[in-house]
């Protein structure tokens, strides 16, 4: 006790030579300083809270969580503060380093670790505790630095209100400035990087209460901490998803370059998008309408019941979500190209909970292979005609490799897949947008053998979008929803959509989506990724 | 669960930055080995046999074998089975058998039948390792409609009976891409930053093309394939076209924009081996003019092609022909031939020696072996013997984990760098469809080059094409060399006929008989080597020995 008295008397003494060096500068600038740590605390809090509701999805749940902890992990590290007896100054710089090296590493550190686990949660938690027990003892240690200069009424006021102002920096750069304009992680590197230079200005600030010995350490770790920072900031620049962030509207909370594609999900309006190579593929907060109009009319329309259906591209799984909501359904098999789409609809949470978990039925066999290879297998190991639905969801046809699967090859050989009096439905762009391609889409099928009913929807995210629902041998649209079955019809239920008049509606195609005379797509001509190009090129 | 390597990584690198990437655990890297060339095979088309026969056989003929050799009695031997060996073979043998004067046999030198189109075949893909495609044949080419009718490659004819190539076998677009300042572009023709002049120039060859395509006259075409039914046509000069050579013309007819003529050296290159300042115009035209039609709408016909290149229709013709007809791994030494019948001296894959006695021998070898095997030449050489020269090629073989990076135009089958010697390379797994993940890409470098090329091209080790092969790939695939698993080199020293000027005179006094019983049949009697010269070639010699045979033979071609 004798030491920490001491300690206090010395410091009141080398207070007093200090604001004498200093003059009036000192304080205010100690000042700045406590709102700089104000804006840094609460960006590494938010930042935690985005990226767990990102990626932990249910965003109500993580930011309550997530603020609870860390205001809990403050009050645990102002509380440790008065464990801190003996060089408060130092103590202070310490845990500005530390915040700068933790804070400014969190989103990196738990991309990384999505990334190898797929599992985010404890390192998160774990993150938020450590960097608000950190920021909780920030404070305390400063207003101890500052009571040799100041009444005690005075420090708490000013202290906790810049704290306060702060703050409200910070909830207005977050959203504004930082995550449009940075993305999480630059944001993190960024907020580090400030730490960190904060810290270093303290050795200089605080010069006489620091050791020479230890003056020269902190500043040793800081410059190296900043440089790294800083470095880590510029050079994510070069990065291409920051450059996707300017392409994308809306913040990325996931992207990944599989073998065969770019993923990227973005958030806004409460909701999220899943982009493929750009192209738009879902947005979750319409996707039903899309996907209640692919699936319910196709099976509306079968000529035998439902039993065995197959899903071609599709990794989203919500197309399965809807096939699933018939208990008749005994098996599906799901072919899509990109092992890095279906297990990120497996396991990103959001969209886990989007498709109902579908990936989890056991009626499902997913295979990971390119559909044309699959389909041309199938087809000439002369394996039975055996599907009732086939479900033909693919990216739009904007480069040959999925050129290919819109041609009246591929369908020709789809066709000997399916079972007399089965369906297929295809996925076939905008009948108003290209017009000239979706039709071209519609007229391969019909020249690979199929009868063909147009179908179109509104998505407001995509437009009017269209489907062809094909079958072999004449067959009528369908005019009641529901799975066929011994004495009638099973109607699902949970329908957001679609109805038996709904659905009698999209078989009607109003004027302005008429149909054209075009040339049949093949593998050889290719013509429909040209149309598409060319009709694409007025909507860009 | 967890997602594949490369995906990881990526990842990293999106997350992370640059910076940290150190610490990523190199276990995360998704590619093979990055440094050194990779492991392969060096593969010497017949060289090694070939030349040990040249050397150490000298002087074993028919007239010099002790009197107890084993003999034996067939009815035709066919010495060669490339293409035109192997379509000699298919004609007789589907003239429903050849009697009881004995079958017919093939004989290869090499453990594989095909010769310059045969395939190889991997773990990953199967894959040519020289002739890869055939344009798909107009209506008068009745060999190679029916050959590849049989092989199921047509959809019905159109309007002019022309047939249309099936949308499985005509190749998958995109067909070609070019890699010009930075970029993948689609087609042949360097057309980044092409003026007006240069454009008015290539609009007024594809004019002159054209109008060229439609010079018919009673008797036939011009320019067509096969090129014995190259009729003469006035205001076509064919001899002439034969003494120049075809950069000559381009410049007689103002052709001087640097594009169209790189367009036409590399179609020389590609097609002939040879340069067009050494290839000949008739040949030069041959190769712009045969494959179009006014009548079709000009437009280019639909090239058929394979994974394995046209290792396709040398399985498809050796199947036809049955494998107890061929025998590979023999080497002839001699044929020989009088009034009472031929006699073809065969040393086989275990060494040992025998005479086969037949009524006919059909020679599809090149000129360059023929020489050296018909007792007939080399007794006597004839004068134009000399006129046949060839160039040497080389095919390296890429084996791939994944495909590369690319900037500009993706997935083509054939891609070409403007500017370099080579003339590219053609993705193996393209017309199957596949566009992810292993292949096979086949590198063709044929040495055009003036002076002792063949001599450069076996001193230069496989090390040394892979590292040519991968140093020019790596202009427009950064990532190249951690993508190539397996390398394998093939040299072939004489890998086509040369249409240099003044060879074309010459072509009928070599398709002339040496003898009524040794007939000659194979594509450098065409004065260029393509699939469709090898199988009339072939189809006509088979066609003679019939027809000497007497009795009424209706003719495939």
């Amino acid at each position: 006790m004798g030491d920490v008295a001491r300690d206090a008397e010395g410091g009141r003494e080398v207070g007093r030579e200090v604001a004498a060096a200093y003059g009036p500068r000192r304080v205010p600038l100690l000042f700045l300083n406590v709102v700089i740590i104000a804006v840094c605390g609460l960006v590494y809090e938010l930042l935690a809270a985005t990226v767990s509701s990102y990626l932990l999805g249910d965003s109500v749940t993580q930011f309550s969580l997530v603020i609870g902890v860390y205001l809990t992990s403050m009050g645990l590290g102002a509380w440790i503060s008065r464990y801190i007896n003996m060089r408060v100054a130092r103590g202070f710089c310490e845990v500005q380093l530390l915040i700068a090296l933790i804070g400014g590493t969190s989103a990196p550190v738990l991309f990384f670790v999505f990334g190898l686990t797929g599992k985010v949660a404890v390192v998160l938690y774990l993150e938020v505790t450590v960097i608000g027990a950190l920021v909780g003892l920030e404070l305390p240690l400063l207003m101890r630095l500052l009571e040799k200069d100041l009444q005690f009424k005075d420090l708490i006021s000013r202290v906790l209100a810049l704290d306060y102002v702060g703050a409200l920096f910070a909830s207005l750069l977050f959203p504004l400035v930082f995550v449009p304009m940075l993305g999480l992680v630059r944001t993190a590197l960024l907020m580090g990087f400030v730490n960190a230079v904060v810290g270093l200005w303290a050795t200089s600030l605080l010069r006489f209460e620091l050791r020479p010995s230890a003056r020269a350490s902190l500043r040793v770790r800081g410059v190296i901490l900043a440089v790294a920072l800083a470095v880590g900031v510029i050079k994510a620049e070069a990065l291409t998803e920051m450059a996707e962030e300017r392409v994308f509207r809306d913040p990325i909370v996931y992207a990944e370059s599989t073998p065969y594609q770019r993923i990227v999900v973005t958030s806004a309006h409460e909701s999220f998008q899943v982009y493929l190579n750009g192209q738009l593929q879902l947005d979750a907060s319409d996707e039903y309408r899309y996907h209640e109009a692919l699936v319910h009319p196709a099976v509306a329309a079968l000529g035998r019941p439902l039993r065995r259906a197959l899903v071609l591209g599709g990794g989203d799984g919500l197309a399965l979500r809807e096939l699933f909501r018939y208990p008749q359904v005994e098996a599906v098999t799901l072919v899509d190209l990109d092992p890095g789409m279906t297990s990120l609809s497996r396991r990103f949470e959001p969209l886990a909970a989007l498709n109902r978990r579908s990936y989890e039925d056991r009626r499902l066999t997913v295979v990971n292979e390119d559909a044309f290879l699959w389909v041309d297998g199938e087809a000439k190991d002369g394996r039975e005609a055996a599907w009732d639905l086939v479900v033909v969801d693919f990216p739009d046809p904007n480069n040959y490799g999925l050129g290919k699967l819109y041609t009246r090859h591929f369908y020709q050989r789809l066709r000997a897949l399916v079972a007399p009096g089965g369906r297929v439905v295809v996925q076939s762009t905008s009948p108003l947008a290209v017009n000239r391609s979706y039709w071209t889409i519609i007229a391969t099928l019909e020249a690979a053998g199929f009868v063909v009913h147009p179908m179109q929807v509104t998505v407001p995210s995509f437009g009017v979008w269209g489907f062809g629902l094909a079958g072999v041998g004449d067959f009528a649209a369908p005019r009641e929803l529901g799975a066929p079955e011994a004495g009638g019809r099973f109607v699902p239920e949970g329908l957001r959509f679609v109805d038996s008049e709904v659905m009698r509606g999209m078989f009607v195609l109003p004027r302005d989506m008429a149909r054209v005379e075009v040339e049949v797509n093949r593998l050889d001509n290719q013509i429909l990724v040209r149309r598409y190009e060319a009709e694409g090129e007025r909507w860009r | 669960m967890a997602l594949d390597g490369l995906s990881r990584r990526d990842l990293l690198r999106i997350a992370l930055g640059a910076p940290f990437m150190g610490l990523a655990p190199r276990l995360l890297s998704g590619c093979g080995p990055g440094r050194g060339v990779p492991e392969g095979e060096l593969l010497d088309f017949g060289r090694a046999r070939a030349h040990a026969a040249l050397r150490d056989s000298r002087g074993m003929t028919l007239a010099n074998m002790p009197a107890d050799i084993a003999r034996e009695r067939r009815g035709v031997v066919v010495v060669g089975g490339g293409v035109a060996g192997l379509a000699a073979a298919w004609r007789l043998v589907g003239e429903g058998g050849l009697g009881e004067r004995g079958d017919v046999l093939v004989c290869e030198l090499e453990d594989v039948v095909g010769g310059t189109a045969r395939a190889g075949r991997s773990e990953l893909s199967a894959f040519p390792w020289g002739a890869h495609y055939v344009v798909a044949p107009f209506s008068e080419d009745r060999a190679m409609v029916r050959l590849l009718g049989e092989m199921g490659c047509f959809e019905g004819v159109d309007r002019h009976g022309h047939p249309n190539a099936a949308e499985g076998a005509a190749v998958r677009e995109l067909e070609e891409r070019h890699f010009f300042e930075g970029r993948f572009s689609a087609g042949l023709y360097p057309g980044d930053g092409e003026t007006a002049e240069e454009k008015a120039e290539r609009e007024r060859f594809g004019r002159r093309m054209d109008a060229l395509a439609g010079a018919v006259s009673a008797r036939g075409r011009a320019f067509t394939l096969p090129v014995s039914q190259v009729a003469e046509v006035d205001g076509v000069d064919a001899a002439a076209l034969d003494r120049m050579t075809f950069a000559a013309w381009l410049e007689a007819e103002g052709f001087r924009s640097w594009r169209l003529e790189w367009l036409c050296d590399y179609a020389c290159r590609d097609d002939y081996g040879t340069s067009a300042a050494a290839c000949s115009a008739w040949a030069g035209l041959l190769y712009f003019i045969a494959r179009r039609r006014p009548e079709v709408g000009l437009e280019d016909r639909a090239v058929i092609t394979w994974p394995e290149g046209n290792g396709r229709v040398v399985e498809h013709l050796a199947r036809q022909v049955g494998a107890t007809r061929i025998e590979t791994g023999a080497m002839v030494l001699d044929v020989e031939a009088d009034d009472a019948g031929a006699r073809v001296l065969v040393v086989d894959r275990a060494g040992r020696a025998r005479v086969i006695a037949c009524d006919s021998v059909i020679v599809a070898t090149p000129r360059h072996v023929a020489r050296h095997v018909v007792r007939a030449y080399r007794e006597a050489p004839p004068a134009w013997m000399d006129a046949f020269t060839t160039a040497p090629w080389v095919v390296v073989n890429l084996h791939l984990s994944r495909r590369p990076e690319t900037v500009g135009v993706a997935q083509a089958w054939d891609t070409v760098f403007i500017g370099s010697a080579s003339v590219g390379y053609v993705d193996a797994q393209h017309q199957r469809g596949r566009d992810h993940g292993p292949t096979v890409w086949t590198w063709y470098r044929p040495l055009f080059e003036a002076g002792e090329v063949r001599k450069q091209c076996e001193a230069v080790g496989r090390e040394g094409w892979v590292e040519a092969a991968l140093s020019e790939l790596e202009l427009g695939h950064p990532d190249i060399r951690r993508c190539v698993v397996r390398a394998d080199v093939g040299r072939l020293g004489h890998g086509m006929v040369r249409p240099v000027p003044g060879l074309r005179r010459h072509l009928e006094s070599a398709r002339v008989a040496p003898h009524p019983r040794v007939r000659v049949a194979h594509t450098d009697l065409s004065g260029v080597a393509l699939c469709e010269e090898a199988v009339d070639h072939g189809l006509r010699a088979a066609e003679e020995v019939l027809a000497a045979r007497g009795g009424d033979v209706r003719s495939w071609r």
